[in-house]
């Protein structure tokens, strides 16, 4: 099973990109043989709207489960439900830390968007 | 060809309804008078007339994908430059909203999963008073892409003389509204915040090529910059309206300050000659 997380720096052991839709990379970490890969998170910049669409994208295409995400709109909370990704919002902090908390269990999945859309 | 004249303003807030009604009541001729500031049309309660009615849906194109024969290519999803389309493992998903209606997808689909249908985003409604033929476009709540029904809306039969009441700002909805006009009234109001606004609308107007002159509203509550900038930069200022409770007043009451003071139908007549002589109609 592999988990995409937003981070800012491709680096182990990094914090967690607070931006899901602008966050410039997604760790991708393969829970069976406990390594990371990092996917670009690549968007069009000229469109004023739409960032968490092609960031969902993304992750759904980089073959992730599970995305560990401080927050996530509606848009994209429809594009990772439709490709049985599963969404964990409200996760803070510590890529690896997040990691382990989720592999215990302590998190639980989003039934849907916990913010709204919105511009830029 | 009639002659199409846009009351236009940098800023929200300046008058630009208060300027264009006024205008339309005291011209002497038919007048189509075009609220074109769909987000929030409010031209119509400023002129005596039965409730506007439905005229016709101001429609965008939308992508219509067959899930039978869509062979979850991606091609469609990677063309959208607004991420209208995704793609998720259930197949294309569309986000109509965000859709500006290119057809763009349409032409990249390689098996021709893709049609278009029209998707309603506002109504066109019009009314009728003495000289005055109102039409106005109303964007439906939850729209965010106004430019379709403003071109929609201007489409209408025209009289001779047209006058436009325009969104504000200097984007894609001001300058939908603005564009093929013959001659532009830029509202202001002489405080900083009408300044920097209107430096905005002249550099557009200049960008687009539309001549253009200034109306300062609620002259003499602020400073004289607006008056310099002007100067300095050539630009007629065709009227000024004063500082006047009164005209608040009757505002509120949604009336015309021309149908309630003499002085305001002077000023409006003067002013409405002018425009019209500026957008290169003969004034009788």
């Amino acid at each position: 099973m592999k988990i995409a997380i937003p981070v800012s720096e491709k680096k182990s052991n990094g914090e967690i990109d607070r931006r899901f839709g602008r966050a410039p990379f997604f760790a991708i970490f393969d829970a069976e043989t406990r390594e990371f890969a990092y996917v670009e998170n690549t968007q069009n910049l000229n469109s004023a709207q739409g960032a968490g669409i092609q960031s969902a994208e993304n992750i759904v295409k980089a073959g992730a489960e599970v995305l560990l995400t401080s927050s996530c709109g509606p848009k994209a909370f429809k594009v990772l439900a439709a490709s049985d990704v599963k969404v964990i919002t409200g996760v803070f902090g510590n890529v690896d830390d997040a990691i382990k908390k989720f592999e215990a269990g302590e998190y639980k999945a989003a039934d849907g968007a916990d913010v709204e859309g919105h511009w830029v | 060809m009639g002659l199409t004249v846009a009351v236009a303003s940098g800023k929200g807030g300046t008058g630009k309804t208060t300027i264009a009604v006024n205008l339309a009541q005291v011209a002497d001729e038919p007048i189509t008078l075009i609220d074109c500031d769909v987000e929030e049309p409010n031209g119509r309660f400023f002129i005596r007339m039965e409730k506007p009615k439905h005229l016709a849906d101001a429609t965008v194109k939308v992508p219509s994908i067959d899930a039978g024969r869509c062979i979850s290519c991606g091609k469609c999803a990677e063309f959208c430059e607004y991420n209208a389309l995704a793609m998720t493992k259930k197949g294309v998903m569309l986000f109509s909203e965000l859709c500006h209606g290119c057809g763009g997808c349409v032409l990249v689909c390689p098996v021709q999963a893709i049609t278009e249908r029209d998707r309603v985003i506002g109504v066109i409604e019009e009314g009728a008073a003495a000289n005055i033929d109102f039409y106005q476009g109303i964007l439906n709540v939850g729209e965010v892409m106004s430019p379709p029904l403003i071109r929609t809306v201007k489409n209408v039969k025209r009289n001779p003389m047209t006058i436009l009441d325009s969104p504000p700002g200097t984007s894609c909805p001001m300058i939908t509204a603005v564009t093929d006009s013959d001659f532009v009234v830029l509202v202001t109001e002489p405080t900083p915040f009408g300044m920097n606004d209107l430096v905005l609308a002249v550099e557009a107007l200049r960008a687009i090529g539309i001549p253009f002159g200034v109306v300062i509203n609620r002259d003499g509550s602020g400073d004289d910059k607006v008056d310099k900038y002007c100067e300095m930069e050539n630009i007629e200022i065709l009227a000024r309206v004063p500082d006047d409770r009164r005209v608040a007043v009757a505002y509120s009451k949604g009336i015309a300050a021309v149908k309630l003071m003499p002085e305001y139908k002077k000023l409006f007549t003067v002013l409405y000659k002018k425009v019209k002589e500026r957008a290169g109609g003969a004034v009788s």
